[in-house]
């Protein structure tokens, strides 16, 4: 993965929040996807200026103890925001 | 002919038919749907005479057939898949949930779930343990704020496994009542809990079942995204909606808890009835 693109929220999806983490409904797609408390995080710093590089350091910031993971945890879930057409990724 | 008005949330589908076996058929099937006033019809089914064979052929307003077979399980689940599709073909104000739903003091709780996920046999069993059937199959909850669930009270569609089980629960006088053949059963709910009064409850529980053969009950609390996400998967009739009734659901995952429960047979299922509110 090209950690150095910007993740780019996508258009035409419907989100909510429910506590801590989100669900999103993609109309065209006619699919839907949940994102814990961890992915909800990962995807509010998905602004569009933000890289995924840039997302792994903040986290690896915030939380040092689990470094080791945060890296491949970021990854997996931008690809999987990236699958469902909730995020794009943009030189 | 003769016609029979099947009756959803205020839309009607009309069967028309020869008197005779069809009549007892689609009383059977319908019982519990059957118009009890004039209401505007949105689509005309016909059933045929049968032939030398006994095989009767079910066809559209068009007259395309869409089904020619005898008066068994298959024709039962062909004719439940057209009846409800046309009920809900142009249905805009509310959300249709693939999900059967049993009430408990005058609230519902919701057993949302695809096809083959065992919706059906946790209805049928607790219907049988007192609880009040509302449907195995299909739930309307309209837009108008009322919360109301509005179920569609089919008789238990079981599968040939299933069916065997439930079935067996049954004094011996009662099997008469049941329609099967080698596909499964269609069994009238008031078998297995007589005490039957229409209604449309609001929900107070979400209990998503997934059968698994040969699997021992578990069961655990699910958050109201993940519920929001497992309700949009079994949203009939998204295409008529604006968002496909996303914020309608979501908030509804919101407003009650949600379960999720694996099973693999009646053996140690009574450990979901403290889930339901009931010892």
């Amino acid at each position: 993965m090209d950690t150095t693109k910007r993740v780019v929220p996508a258009p035409g999806y419907l989100l909510e929040r429910i506590d801590q983490e989100v669900v999103v409904y993609h109309p065209t797609r006619t699919t839907s996807l949940y994102l814990n408390e961890t992915g909800a995080l990962i995807w509010e710093m998905c602004d569009g200026a933000r890289t995924t590089a840039d997302i792994i350091g903040i986290l690896t910031e915030l939380y040092p103890e689990s470094r080791q993971e945060i890296g491949a945890q970021v990854e997996a879930m931008i690809m999987r925001l990236e699958e469902n057409k909730i995020v794009e990724l943009q030189a | 002919m003769a016609e029979y008005l099947v009756e959803f949330a205020e839309t009607c589908v009309a069967v028309r038919y020869q008197p005779g076996r069809v009549s007892d058929f689609l009383e059977l099937l319908f019982a519990d749907l059957r118009a009890r006033a004039a209401l505007p019809v949105v689509e005309v089914l016909d059933i045929s005479d049968p032939d030398p064979e006994g095989r009767y052929t079910i066809a559209n307003a068009g007259g395309a057939p869409v089904f020619h077979g005898p008066l068994g399980i298959e024709c039962a689940a062909v004719l439940y898949d057209q009846v409800i599709s046309h009920l809900l073909w142009e249905k805009n104000h509310g959300v249709a949930l693939h999900a059967a739903a049993v009430a408990r003091q005058g609230g519902a709780i919701l057993l949302p779930g695809k096809s083959g996920s065992g919706k059906s046999s946790v209805a049928a069993w607790l219907t049988a343990g007192g609880f009040s059937y509302l449907t195995d199959e299909l739930i309307f909850l309209p837009d108008d704020g009322s919360g109301r669930a509005i179920p569609f009270p089919r008789p238990l569609c079981l599968k040939a496994g299933t069916a065997e089980l439930i079935t067996a629960m049954l004094p011996e006088p009662a099997q008469d009542q049941v329609l099967r053949d080698e596909l499964g059963a269609v069994v009238p709910h008031r078998l297995l809990n007589p005490a039957f009064t229409p209604a449309s409850p609001a929900p107070y529980l979400l209990l998503f079942p997934t059968y698994r053969h040969g699997a021992s009950f578990h069961a655990e609390p699910i958050s109201g995204a993940r519920a929001a996400a497992m309700l949009m998967a079994c949203d009939v009739n998204a295409r008529n909606l604006p968002d496909h009734g996303f914020r309608q659901l979501t908030a509804l995952a919101r407003s009650i808890p949600a379960w999720h429960m694996t099973y693999g047979g009646f053996a140690g299922l009574d450990a979901v009835l403290p889930l339901l509110g009931q010892d």
